[in-house]
């Protein structure tokens, strides 16, 4: 009985976490303009947590950098499973204009598998809530398939 | 006292400030730069918008359908910067940016925005009315390939077609509209009228597709058997072939009449050779025609030099069946000068095989029946002292006598002294100089093979003409004569 309260209030509340891998901070600012009163993804449970043990979503920015790349990869070890991995931005699907840069890694299909892709340069808020919302969704089914 | 109190009153009675997204549609505000749209019938595959796009979001891939090429257009929104840039640059209006920012996929596929079209062969290619041209170069600066150059200064416009997509850009954007696609001519051969009948194409000619009559002069092309190769343009001597557009109306066939072609015989004069030999035989050569001035010459001793091994062309067999044996009307010839020195390069570059130069006997012959006066032996000459030149029938009159081939005297060539002389000067001839390089070009070029190159140049003083050969044809300039 526990265990299916866990997992209804958990699949009411996916909590995010955000990596930056070198983001130009635009997309950062829209995912912190949903968490303000005017978009307010708390609505619907979405609560930003403070380390990636406590996440159920990671969100990622940026192009992923070789200097993220290390960090960005032990982040996701860490996230604890099910978990859903949203790409925010045109950056972490192709490297966006900074692509065949020596210094740059994308896609991040590369090294894990990506559940949502949010395009834009940047995306609306409105386009960010619509991709976690849908993240949430199916980490719902992962979490029942397990 | 609490002066925000009432605020916070009048706010307890409003509606939230949150934007209800999900539950209520909200539309971007205008100008908003989301979801690309591409309209395939509209784009003229200029490829512009792939020139543009910084972050190499838009490919294109054509492939070759029945009834012309499909092209198609991927334009992945995940790579997109949506800066804006293709749309402004589309010169058809075929993609624009829409306000459409619900751009969400589980698989970022499906955020790639795909379309594509057939497009019908165009007919011709861009082809420019110079009459019209104003050489503004707009075209060139709205082509998305940079396949147009234009040069206001020089007034020429070209146009590389291998980088034409054949967008008509140019065509669109031309002032004068002097551009147009027109359908391309077909390339061809083209007589330029100054065909001697040599028959050299013809046998260049690797598919036969050239007929040329010495006797009859005539020049045939069957056009359908041509495969455009340009052998017979480069092998001409007369430089008289080109390649250029044909259509039905370019003549295939090149017929002179009476009058010989070459300018230096104006007249159509009677035939040099008197003797109408018969037609199994070959027609006795004329003496090669010597001025009148020259005096005669005494033979040098014959163990001077030996007479230089021509190097003999699979030629003979075809030329038989070629040329016509039975008569020559040809008034015009190689003429030789009095400077020759038998050194017989006329001998091993003529294509013809019509000149035999013996050295011992101090001989030069040509067979009229053979010579086209190409040139050939003119240009390689390395006296100067061969021109191609009327065979007046005062020339030819006298040795036509349909006897065996006769020889010429030799000239009395200024240097051709007594080899003791020569031999008593040691070192005069060919001098050797500084700068040397051993490429070997000298040896190469020496008809009697008088020099060895070697890693050192050494010279046979005796096989020597002094023709001179080695000093013109060194590279580096440091032989001389002396």
């Amino acid at each position: 009985m526990f265990k299916k309260i866990i997992a209804n209030s958990m699949t009411k509340s996916p909590w995010i976490y955000h990596v930056n891998t070198g983001s130009c901070n635009g997309c950062d600012i829209e995912l912190v303009a949903c968490l303000t009163p005017r978009y307010d993804v708390e609505r619907y449970g979405f609560k930003l947590a403070g380390t990636p043990r406590h996440a159920d979503i990671v969100v990622v920015s940026g192009p992923i950098t070789s200097q993220s790349k290390d960090r960005l990869l032990r982040t996701l070890e860490q996230v604890p499973n099910p978990h859903c991995v949203v790409t925010i931005g045109s950056c972490p699907q192709s490297g966006n204009v900074f692509k065949g840069s020596y210094s740059v890694e994308a896609p991040l299909e590369k090294f894990c598998e990506v559940d949502v892709a949010i395009a834009g340069c940047t995306p609306k808020p409105e386009a960010i809530i619509e991709g976690l919302y849908k993240a949430a969704q199916i980490l719902k089914k992962k979490r029942e398939a397990m | 006292m609490f002066p925000f109190a009432k605020k916070a009153l009048s706010n307890l009675f409003k509606k939230p400030h949150t934007v209800r997204f999900p539950e209520v549609p909200v539309d971007a505000k205008p100008a908003y730069r989301g979801r690309i749209v591409y309209d395939p019938e509209k784009c003229v595959n200029c490829g512009m918008c792939i020139k543009v796009c910084s972050p190499g979001a838009i490919t294109r891939t054509v492939e070759e359908v029945e009834g012309g090429e499909k092209i198609t257009y991927d334009i992945n929104l995940t790579s997109c910067t949506f800066c804006g840039t293709c749309q402004d640059f589309c010169g058809t209006k075929a993609i624009s940016l829409s306000e459409d920012y619900h751009m969400v996929a589980e698989d970022p596929k499906d955020l790639i925005v795909t379309g594509s079209r057939i497009k019908q062969k165009v007919a011709g290619r861009v082809t420019l009315d110079k009459a019209n041209c104003v050489y503004c170069g707009l075209c060139a600066r709205n082509c998305p390939e940079n396949a147009i150059t234009v040069d206001r200064a020089t007034k020429s416009w070209t146009i590389n077609y291998d980088e034409c997509v054949q967008c008509g850009q140019c065509i669109t954007k031309c002032p004068k509209k002097a551009l147009s696609f027109q359908e391309p001519k077909a390339q061809g051969v083209i007589m330029g009228g100054d065909c001697v009948f040599c028959t050299l194409c013809a046998k260049k000619c690797p598919v036969g597709a050239l007929t040329v009559d010495r006797a009859a002069k005539t020049w045939e092309i069957d056009r359908n058997a041509c495969i455009r190769c340009g052998a017979c343009v480069s092998g001409c001597p007369k430089k008289t072939l080109s390649m250029g557009d044909v259509d039905e109306n370019t003549p295939s066939r090149f017929e002179k009449a009476a009058a010989p072609a070459a300018p230096a015989a104006p007249a159509p004069s009677e035939p040099v050779k008197a003797a109408p030999a018969a037609p199994a035989a070959p027609a006795a050569p004329v003496k090669a025609p010597q001025s009148d001035s020259e005096p005669k010459a005494e033979h040098l001793p014959a163990e001077s030099a030996k007479a230089p091994e021509s190097v003999k062309k699979a030629l003979p067999a075809l030329l038989s069946g070629l040329i016509p044996q039975a008569k020559n009307d040809w008034d015009t010839g190689v003429i030789l000068g009095p400077d020759c020195i038998y050194c017989g390069m006329c001998m091993r570059k003529c294509p013809m095989e019509a000149i035999t130069v013996d050295r011992a006997s101090k001989s030069w012959t040509v067979d009229r029946e053979k010579c086209v006066w190409c040139g050939i032996c003119v240009a390689n000459c390395p006296k100067k002292t061969l021109r191609i030149g009327d065979l007046d029938g005062k020339t030819a009159a006298p040795e036509a006598a349909p006897v065996a081939k006769e020889t010429v005297p030799a000239a009395p060539a200024p240097k051709a002294a007594a080899p003791a002389a020569e031999a008593a000067a040691g070192e005069s001839g060919v001098q050797f100089g500084e700068g040397c390089i051993f490429c070997g070009a000298c040896a190469g070029a020496c008809p009697m093979g008088a020099i060895t190159v070697d890693g050192d140049w050494s010279i046979n003083r005796d096989a020597c003409i002094q023709c001179g050969a080695c000093v013109s044809t060194c590279p580096m300039g440091v032989l001389s004569m002396k």
